[in-house]
């Protein structure tokens, strides 16, 4: 029961915190209606500098959409950039002349974004666990979902980590150049492809084993530096 | 040189930014702005994009 009422203080203290910046004019001020319909015909006509402005003007619906939720067991920081990704797609797909007003669509498509997310949320914790007992045997011990699958449990479980790993890998891709991302997809058989030695990937692309250790080597220090973050 | 002026961005820390998104003094560069736009909620790499967009809002969130 403290527990819950210490839940329940830090989100009211989250929000009362947000409200106040608010007030105090923290976030960038609305656009006027002139200065709204100026940039989006600006942006229309490929000015970033008029997308980057109406981005910015409307974070503070972000925030007011927030408060909408804080109920949630989200943390009030997570819902704030969940918004943010709704606001920048409202942004980018807004049509003047389909007659809503921005900030009415941009509202929808931050709530929108924010309900997703909580509905995916709720989705994942339905998912189960190879460890989770699933009934017991003649003999009254516990059988989990592994026990049953027909392969040696600790092959399935072998199977499903290097999943995971693939799919961690495969997250953090995006931030490695070309050529790191060449490598690690050859040493680690990445993709449709096998794992392949340094020399043989050195071959293959004109360079020596070394410098293939070496791109090897800061690929990994920088997916590594990814994996940290997240878990920090 | 040139590349040190160039901003980096706050998604990917690449040092490609100059056409992205700048919003309260960060940027983000043209792919990861790509990325948000077609982003899902269940795709994996949502949740780091969420992580590093919390930096935005640092100088006006207590």
């Amino acid at each position: 029961m403290p527990g819950l009422f210490t839940t329940l203080t830090w989100m009211f203290k989250q929000v009362i915190l947000l409200v106040a910046h608010m007030k105090n004019n923290a976030f960038p001020q609305p656009l006027s209606e002139e200065e709204e319909r100026k940039s989006l015909q600006q942006m229309a006509a490929g000015d970033l500098e008029a997308r980057n402005r109406l981005i910015e003007h409307n974070l503070r619906l972000v925030a007011h959409i927030v408060k909408k939720f804080d109920n949630s067991t989200e943390e009030t920081e997570d819902l704030i950039s969940i918004g943010t990704i709704g606001l920048i797609k409202a942004i980018e797909s807004y049509k003047a002349n389909k007659g809503t007003k921005l900030a009415t669509y941009a509202a929808r498509c931050i709530e929108n974004e924010i309900l997703m997310f909580l509905r995916s949320l709720k989705k994942a914790k339905k998912d189960v666990s190879l460890h989770e007992p699933i009934g017991t045997d003649k003999e009254g011990n516990q059988i989990s979902l592994q026990d049953i699958l027909g392969t040696d449990p600790a092959e399935v479980e072998d199977a499903v980590e290097m999943k995971i790993e693939r799919k961690k890998i495969y997250q953090y891709i995006h931030i490695l150049d070309d050529r790191e991302k060449e490598v690690i997809c050859n040493r680690f058989g990445l993709g449709m492809g096998e794992e392949k030695t340094q020399r043989e990937i050195a071959k293959e692309l004109g360079i020596s084993r070394s410098y293939v250790s070496r791109i090897e080597k800061r690929a990994l220090i920088k997916l590594f530096h990814e994996f940290y973050r997240e878990t920090d | 040189m040139k590349e040190r002026h160039t901003p980096v961005c706050t998604i990917c820390r690449s040092r490609h930014a100059n056409r992205g998104i700048q919003v309260l003094a960060h940027v983000i560069c043209e792919p990861c702005e790509k990325q948000i736009i077609g982003l899902q909620c269940d795709d994996p790499v949502y949740l780091f994009y969420l992580c590093q967009l919390k930096k935005l809002w640092e100088p006006i969130l207590p």
